[in-house]
């Protein structure tokens, strides 16, 4: 792989089962550890995307299109059954704000085992958990137990552990600004820091004002394939609306 | 750098060994987390680590030397620590085996190394374990027992048991994700293997014919490794019976981790 690629997918096939619950049968039961072709559906048919280092790109696509599953796949948590994925730098998917909380301990505590678990060596994130805290504005409440906060402020605290996250490659799932006025203003601030460095970013979105303001790239998935890759923002927004017009002249 | 890299199924224990070698650092914040958030809110703390085990031998103490007059005065100190090395198993084992169904909203969030989720319930049960042996020296000076050389067999128990478990834990949590109805199995299991590792009677109980035969499990082996030793009687455990239990350990361990390393990627998608 060329060293200005952060990202190659080469015929990436992910099937998913269509039955997640316990086999009713003992034939089911046996096919289990051999994914038999009854037995699931695809999610995602043949990929093939590079993406080259700092570039923005957004995908787009109806619910169930394959989004969230593309950034699964990319950051590790999902292999795929043919084809291979490369990645060229440190990676974190933020896919939800607040990985890893326990209600039981303080925010402090949290701020700790949070960052840990997005892979930041611990001494790196005791030392970032007073810019954190300022960051949060909980200066408060951070040594309360979590499960007194308020489920706005259990939100400001896992942005604020995010926007100190400083991968080489990000991917973002649906998570943007929360908390109050003043906070969001600062979130939108920091998420735009963040894509507008040197990282290589991906958004899953369906705000269209947030693919035209950020993004240089899209890609639109529909069924699990890209149908769309385009440098052209307002040709993909026109597409991705087709796709949904034509799936909702479908369901009717 | 390749995101996803198929194991080779031998492979599994030394993958899993560098892993943790690797991620100590969170393994051990996960560790500690669980026990302050276990024991950091009550009244008595990890004194709870000693209560628990001194409660159960009382009512065993009660049942098998007031009510059925038994003159053994050494029963509730084997009870005890029958009770002490089996507990650490059974807890390991039924929380183990159903971390990944747990976590599994971490885990479709977040990649990181997954068999943490496992060791951190061994790890916080090696430290209960620990911690509930205190009462071993006080119960063995208020007895009048010497401390003889054979406590330094103690850690073979120790480590023993735990790895035991965390083997069979590896290999539960991924078969519990594909058949739920291994959960029921596993309780019933425990259950039965309580009955069956001589945790409320000593093996000197055990007609000789049976002896070797209750010796191949080897949670009865190391239960018996750790009453030899705090004891100072090694009758029992040979070190033929020893290094058997150190082996069918290293195959569960070996097997556990094959299996957890080979299908845990095909288990997230399950979850």
């Amino acid at each position: 792989m060329s060293s200005d690629i952060a990202l190659e997918l080469t015929n990436v096939h992910l099937t998913y089962p269509v039955r997640k619950s316990s086999p009713k049968s003992v034939k089911r039961l046996f096919s289990l550890f051999s994914r038999q072709k009854d037995e699931v559906t695809a999610t995602l048919k043949d990929i093939n995307l590079q993406i080259k280092k700092g570039d923005v790109v957004g995908v787009l696509g109806h619910n169930g299109a394959g989004k969230s599953t593309l950034l699964r796949l990319l950051s590790g948590i999902y292999q795929p059954d043919k084809g291979s994925v490369r990645v060229n730098g440190k990676i974190s998917l933020l896919a939800s704000l607040g990985t890893g909380f326990q209600r039981d301990l303080s925010g402090r505590d949290n701020i700790v085992l949070s960052g840990a678990l997005h892979g930041i060596p611990i001494e790196k994130v005791r030392a970032l958990v007073p810019s954190v805290i300022l960051f949060s504005g909980l200066e408060d409440s951070i040594d309360k137990p979590l499960r007194t906060y308020s489920s706005g402020m259990r939100a400001r605290l896992g942005f604020s552990i995010v926007a100190h996250l400083d991968p080489e490659i990000l991917l973002f799932d649906e998570v943007f600004a929360v908390g109050d006025s003043s906070f969001r203003a600062r979130s939108k601030q920091r998420i735009a820091e963040m894509v507008n460095g040197d990282s290589t970013v991906i958004i899953v979105t369906h705000n269209e004002q947030l693919i035209r303001d950020m993004c240089t790239r899209v890609i639109c998935i529909d069924r699990g394939s890209v149908v769309l890759d385009t440098h052209n923002i307002e040709d993909a927004i026109k597409e991705y609306h087709q796709n949904s017009k034509d799936r909702d002249s479908k369901t009717k | 750098m390749d995101v996803y890299a198929r194991p080779s199924f031998f492979r599994g224990p030394f993958i899993s060994f560098q892993s943790i070698i690797k991620n100590r650092s969170l393994l051990s914040l996960m560790v500690r987390r669980d026990l302050k958030v276990t024991y950091g809110d009550y009244f008595l703390g990890y004194a709870w680590t000693l209560l628990e085990p001194i409660f159960f031998t009382m009512v065993f103490f009660l049942v098998f030397v007031i009510l059925r007059g038994n003159p053994d005065k050494l029963l509730p100190l084997n009870i005890m620590l029958g009770i002490l090395i089996f507990s650490a198993f059974s807890k390991t084992v039924s929380k183990g085996s159903s971390q990944l169904i747990r976590n599994a909203s971490l885990i479709q969030q977040v990649s990181f190394p997954r068999e943490l989720l496992i060791a951190n319930v061994s790890g916080f049960q090696f430290v209960r374990l620990l911690l509930s042996l205190i009462i071993v020296p006080i119960y063995m000076i208020y007895m009048g027992i010497s401390f003889s050389w054979t406590l330094l067999l103690l850690p073979i128990s120790i480590l023993g048991i735990i790895l035991l478990a965390h083997g069979f834990s590896l290999m539960l949590c991924i078969i519990v994700v594909f058949v739920r109805d291994m959960n029921m199995v596993v309780d019933i299991g425990l259950r039965a293997l309580f009955f069956l590792s001589g945790v409320f009677y000593s093996a000197t109980y055990i007609p000789a014919e049976y002896l070797d035969y209750h010796l191949m499990n080897p949670v009865a082996t190391y239960i018996e490794i750790c009453r030899g030793a705090v004891l100072g009687d090694l009758s029992i455990v040979t070190p033929i019976v020893i290094l058997r239990a150190i082996g069918i350990t290293l195959l569960v361990f070996a097997v556990g981790s094959s299996m957890f390393n080979r299908y845990q990627n095909r288990a997230v998608i399950h979850l």
